[in-house]
């Protein structure tokens, strides 16, 4: 597992903190069919394979508990950062190698991307409203999948540059 | 693996403060709605920067998906626009705000409404099934929680959380939403609950007997002081049916109104009219018909041809 340091602490905040903004102003403004790219979760998993499952959980519960918070918030607080957490400390036992994004770091990204938006499909429809429509589900995962599979090929090369830069200049690595 | 360990060690306390903040928040905690305001003060005007950046990209991603009448804009205004910005997507996508700002007014003076022209600037994820978007006005515009938002379509949801330079407003299409509506049809009242699917809202009528058939309107129905729901606005239209005639679990499907997938100019109903025409009225005796004149089997149509 590599040690986090005050530049990676600050370059994971600062991704997050972007990721977050653009995914709500951005990409869910697109009207896109199906679900809404969840780029803040694909840089989470991102950061995880690369910082171990203990860094892991603690960045996705840092994101869950920003995606809860920030405007448009909605549900309970604590929801979002619960399953993040899960879903980073799971990510963090895949270790991303430097370079282009091989086949088991997309198909984790994407793989956990669905589990989330099943998870949240069973949360919406257990705590939510029982009117939850389970028919869209197929087409959420499905969509999901796909896009982040495609975010992922972006992201992980950009984060994973930036995450192994940050170690270099950090005095407390 | 100590590594393993150490990784579950934190995973469960991290489990364990989740929890913890859940149940604060369903109990209402204060300290909580502290740092929601907290973080709207902040993160708010961030999307409402990054919104304004991408609007002309994300008004032609709205486009490519809408039915809109893109095609059908004056040339006048085009003119006009053309001397003030020289970029044809920045055009398009003032000149399709425009369009929408003027249909929501024209909605809101048919209710007599004050409103408070803002955009969407912020979704949320389509996969948590919560319809809210944020929109950049807020206490500093004079809005406040329980506002009614509409556009030009009809009623788009209600404010629920306020920042200092935004809102977030609940779609009526939210899964936590509920919303008195009325038949414009019969009259008849019933309740719109979201499902947390922009293109689909259900019905559930107080008196399930009632005949509706599709395509029949759909109006809110309205609370006391306009507040959180103005009466009148257009909710949607009935699009099919759940559940056999005559059953209680009978339910409408309904399309909304307004497009909640692609919403950007929005009115916060500010200020409602106080009071309909109230005025005590005289009528005037109603004379008796003579008993020759009147011919039975004259009623526009049976009600019951039109059940379903």
């Amino acid at each position: 597992m590599m040690r986090m340091n005050t530049s990676r602490v600050l370059l994971v905040i600062a991704a997050l903190g972007t990721a977050v903004v653009l995914q709500a102003s951005l990409f869910a403004r697109l009207g896109l069919p199906g679900a809404t790219p969840a780029l803040l979760l694909v840089v989470v998993l991102t950061f995880a394979m690369s910082a171990g499952p203990a860094a892991g959980a603690i960045i996705g519960f840092s994101a869950g508990v920003l995606v809860d918070l920030a405007p448009p918030s909605a549900g309970s607080l604590g929801q979002t950062a619960a399953i993040y957490a899960i879903a980073g400390f799971l990510a963090g036992f895949i270790e991303l190698k430097p370079g282009r994004p091989d086949l088991q770091a997309v198909a984790t990204v994407s793989g956990l991307s669905v589990g989330v938006v099943l998870t949240q499909a069973l949360l919406a429809s257990v705590i939510g409203s029982p009117e939850v429509t389970w028919s869209i589900v197929p087409l959420l995962a499905l969509t999901q999948f796909l896009y982040a599979a495609a975010l992922s090929l972006l992201v992980i090369p950009a984060v994973g540059m930036l995450y192994r830069g940050a170690a270099e200049d950090g005095r407390f690595a | 693996m100590r590594e393993a360990t150490r990784a579950r060690a934190v995973l469960g306390v991290l489990l364990l403060v989740s929890i913890t903040l859940i149940l604060l928040d369903v109990r209402g905690s204060s300290a909580i709605g502290g740092l929601r305001g907290i973080a709207s003060a902040v993160v708010g005007p961030v999307e409402t920067a990054v919104a304004a950046a991408f609007a002309p990209f994300v008004s032609m991603a709205q486009s490519a998906t809408s039915f809109g009448n893109a095609e059908e804009r004056s040339a006048a205004a085009s003119e006009q626009l053309r001397e003030v910005n020289g970029n044809p997507a920045t055009q398009s996508d003032v000149l399709r705000a425009r369009e929408e700002l003027e249909a929501m007014l024209k909605l809101a003076g048919v209710g007599g409404f004050q409103v408070l022209p803002a955009r969407v600037v912020a979704y949320g994820s389509a996969q948590t099934f919560n319809g809210t978007v944020t929109i950049d006005a807020g206490s500093g515009d004079g809005i406040s929680a329980d506002m009614s938002v509409m556009n030009g379509q009809g009623l788009v949801g209600k404010v629920i959380e306020v920042g200092p330079a935004t809102a977030t407003v609940q779609l009526a299409t939210d899964d936590d939403s509920v919303i008195g509506a009325r038949l414009v049809s019969s009259g008849a009242a019933g309740a719109l609950e979201g499902t947390g699917q922009p293109g689909e809202s259900i019905l559930r009528l107080l008196d399930p007997t009632v005949p509706v058939a599709e395509g029949d309107q759909l109006v809110t129905f309205g609370s006391p002081e306009g507040r959180p729901y103005v009466a009148g606005l257009p909710l949607g239209t009935v699009v099919g049916f759940r559940g056999e005639p005559g059953q209680a679990d009978r339910v409408a499907l309904i399309s909304p109104a307004a497009r909640m997938g692609a919403l950007d100019v929005v009115g916060v109903v500010v200020v409602v009219p106080r009071t309909e025409s109230r005025n005590a009225l005289t009528p005037t005796a109603p004379t008796v018909p003579e008993p020759a004149s009147w011919t039975p089997g004259t009623e526009p149509t049976d009600p019951t041809s039109a059940r379903r």
